[in-house]
């Protein structure tokens, strides 16, 4: 991975020692925040700092570049996913940029490039496109992203994770992990506008159907206090918002934030067709 | 009503809670979630002073100043160590800074300064201002200790190279706790994926090595049991957080957007009063950057319950004696 590091240029060169982080240290990095990338499957981190006119990073001007490596591709989406908030920049497989921070990913690699301020955009574009050229391979994305409907869904508001730990972050349930999340279910997280209204969808896939309905029985007796049934799966709940929870197959299909009926059923029916035809074009 | 909301908070709390407001009661008032005046629970009792019918509130010191940040953020240490003399004598309802400082702290303490090195770092600025002030009192330079997790710095010489490495104890606790005989808390502020927020209470995580048993995903609801710790808690005396340039979201790891120019110091000695104050400024810059609610999330938690569970100070703002001193304008607060 030291491989990948940009030589510098223009003036810019590498400011101390390289670091590397592994599953084991990497709370020495960055403490309680490495449970997000353990979440991912982390393997592996480098971290080069660059400054400008100086070899110490801490006086003038300074970058940081972080690659993080993970165990597969459709991982390294998943964090790039959880904040995909900026401008949309062509580095990588995909690329945000916005107040100093660079961030795409690419094959199995998040690549993570801050400026200690917001005017080095050009230059940590520019490291970032020397990393994109020495990352050859490209990865694929979660099969999950390509099993919901493409219409209608908000662009660049998916999240793909595993565990509970990413979902209280993203769109908290409860303190309690009430749908079983664990490192081997594929979680995704996305909304949808119909007409002025946004509905946030969760699929999750387990291992297989049994767990899926224990999963289902779960949330339907600690979340909708056992009010969804086999005929009426839409439960009304506080500040007049809807939830619908659905099982279809291994995957569990919860609907938030509804407020009309028909747009509820709407989204579950495309998601439940989308399944049925095993996805529809990709991302 | 406070053991009812602890038996609540031993099985479940869900978002429905949250939307329901008031049925989470000192919880969601600390969270933030609704106005005290429409609270339908008993007023707070808090402990009384002497013969005096009035409880005695936690004071708590906000204090700003407009210009504290200037190009590039660059600190003006000038205008920050004027905010933290008028902080601490805000706090310390004294009339000079070193009388304040004296209040809290002798000569002949060994003081441990808890900074936060992870991401959004404490700012040297601060770091170096209140070495000043100890050795301002009159304490040892060899007397004070500026640490976190395993890098420590013994004096002003050290205190931002922090070369040694004292270790832990078998109880988990950095050893640099135990040689000390006062503790000066000085966290960052900022919002945090796993616990909503991370702030003083959260801070004591860098005393101890074994800080993932904390990291637990019910929004790490134990925290508070970190101030629990009978060294943090018999000797820890201040908390003085790092509000210049906090972080509303994300966290630990930074994104600069959402990192806003707050220019701010928080001064008091109640962990669960200082971060209720910090937690509701950042649940309110949330929405005012989103001008739609944006809920902290995972809700944090553990700030009530270091109030609730771990009787660690107050979260409830009808006990916090909030002093704002300085510039006013968008305390958020």
């Amino acid at each position: 991975m030291s491989n990948f590091l940009p030589a510098g240029g223009d003036g810019w060169v590498k400011s101390g020692e390289m670091e590397v982080y592994d599953r084991n240290n990497l709370f020495d990095y960055m403490d309680g925040g490495a449970e997000l990338y353990l979440a991912y499957d982390f393997q592996k981190l480098v971290v080069q700092r660059y400054s400008s006119g100086s070899t110490d990073a801490s006086k003038g001007n300074s970058i940081t570049v972080e690659i993080y490596q993970m165990n597969s591709s459709p991982d390294a989406y998943g964090l790039f996913s959880f904040d995909q908030e900026g401008e949309m920049v062509e580095l990588g497989q995909k690329g945000v940029y916005g107040y100093g921070l660079l961030k795409f990913w690419k094959d199995r690699y998040l690549v993570r490039i801050l400026g200690s301020q917001p005017d080095l955009r050009e230059t940590i574009l520019r490291l970032g496109g020397d990393v994109d050229e020495k990352i050859r391979g490209e990865g694929a994305l979660p099969e999950l992203l390509s099993k919901i409907p493409k219409d209608d869904l908000i662009p660049n508001s998916d999240h793909f994770f595993h565990k509970q730990i990413l979902l209280n972050n993203l769109y908290f349930l409860s303190d309690k992990n009430i749908l079983n999340l664990t490192d081997k279910t594929d979680c995704l997280l996305a909304d949808f506008g119909f007409d002025g209204e946004t509905l946030k969808l969760l699929l999750v896939e387990y291992p297989d159907l049994s767990q899926a309905k224990n999963a289902y029985q779960s949330f339907n007796n600690l979340y909708l206090k056992g009010e969804a049934s086999e005929t009426d799966k839409i439960v009304k709940i506080e500040q007049g918002k809807l939830v619908e929870a659905d099982l279809k197959e291994n995957y569990l299909l919860l609907v938030f934030e509804g407020t009309d009926r028909d747009i509820v059923l709407q989204l579950l029916d495309s998601v439940k067709n989308s399944l049925r035809q095993g996805g529809v074009s990709s991302q | 009503m406070k053991k009812k909301e602890e038996k609540t908070l031993d099985t479940i709390i869900t978002r429905r809670d949250f939307m329901r407001g008031t049925a989470l009661g000192t919880l969601g008032l600390t969270l933030g979630l609704f106005d005290v005046e429409s609270l339908a629970i008993p007023p707070p009792v808090a402990e009384k002073r002497g013969d005096s019918t009035e409880p005695v509130k936690s004071r708590t010191v906000l204090i700003r100043n407009q210009k504290v940040l200037g190009d590039g953020n660059v600190v003006d240490k000038k205008i920050l160590a004027d905010m933290l003399d008028k902080g601490m004598m805000g706090f310390a309802e004294t009339k000079d800074a070193a009388s304040a400082w004296k209040e809290f702290f002798h000569p002949s303490d060994v003081v441990g300064v808890k900074i936060n090195l992870m991401v959004t770092p404490t700012h040297d600025e601060l770091i170096e201002l209140i070495v000043e002030n100890l050795l301002g009192i009159g304490i040892k330079d060899e007397n004070i200790f500026v640490w976190d997790r395993d890098q420590i710095g013994v004096g002003k010489k050290e205190m931002f190279s922090r070369p040694r490495r004292f270790g832990f104890d078998k109880d988990h606790l950095n050893k640099v706790v135990k040689k000390c005989t006062a503790l000066i808390n000085v966290p960052g502020m900022k919002s945090h994926w796993l616990s909503g927020v991370a702030l003083s209470i959260k801070n004591w995580a860098g005393a101890v090595n074994n800080a993932r048993v904390y990291h637990t995903e019910d929004c790490c609801s134990s925290l508070g049991e970190l101030c629990t710790i009978p060294q943090i808690k018999a000797k820890n005396r201040l908390i003085i957080m790092d509000a210049l340039r906090p972080l509303f979201h994300g966290g630990p790891s930074v994104d600069p957007k959402y990192l806003w120019n707050y220019n701010g110091l928080i001064i008091g000695k109640d962990h669960a009063a200082a971060d209720t104050i910090a937690l509701k400024v950042i649940q309110r810059q949330r929405s005012r950057y989103k001008r739609e609610e944006w809920m902290i999330s995972p809700p944090p938690l553990h700030v009530a319950l270091a109030d609730m569970r771990y009787k660690v100070g107050t979260s409830d703002l009808r006990l916090i004696d909030l002093v704002k001193l300085g510039w006013q304008k968008d305390a958020l607060i």
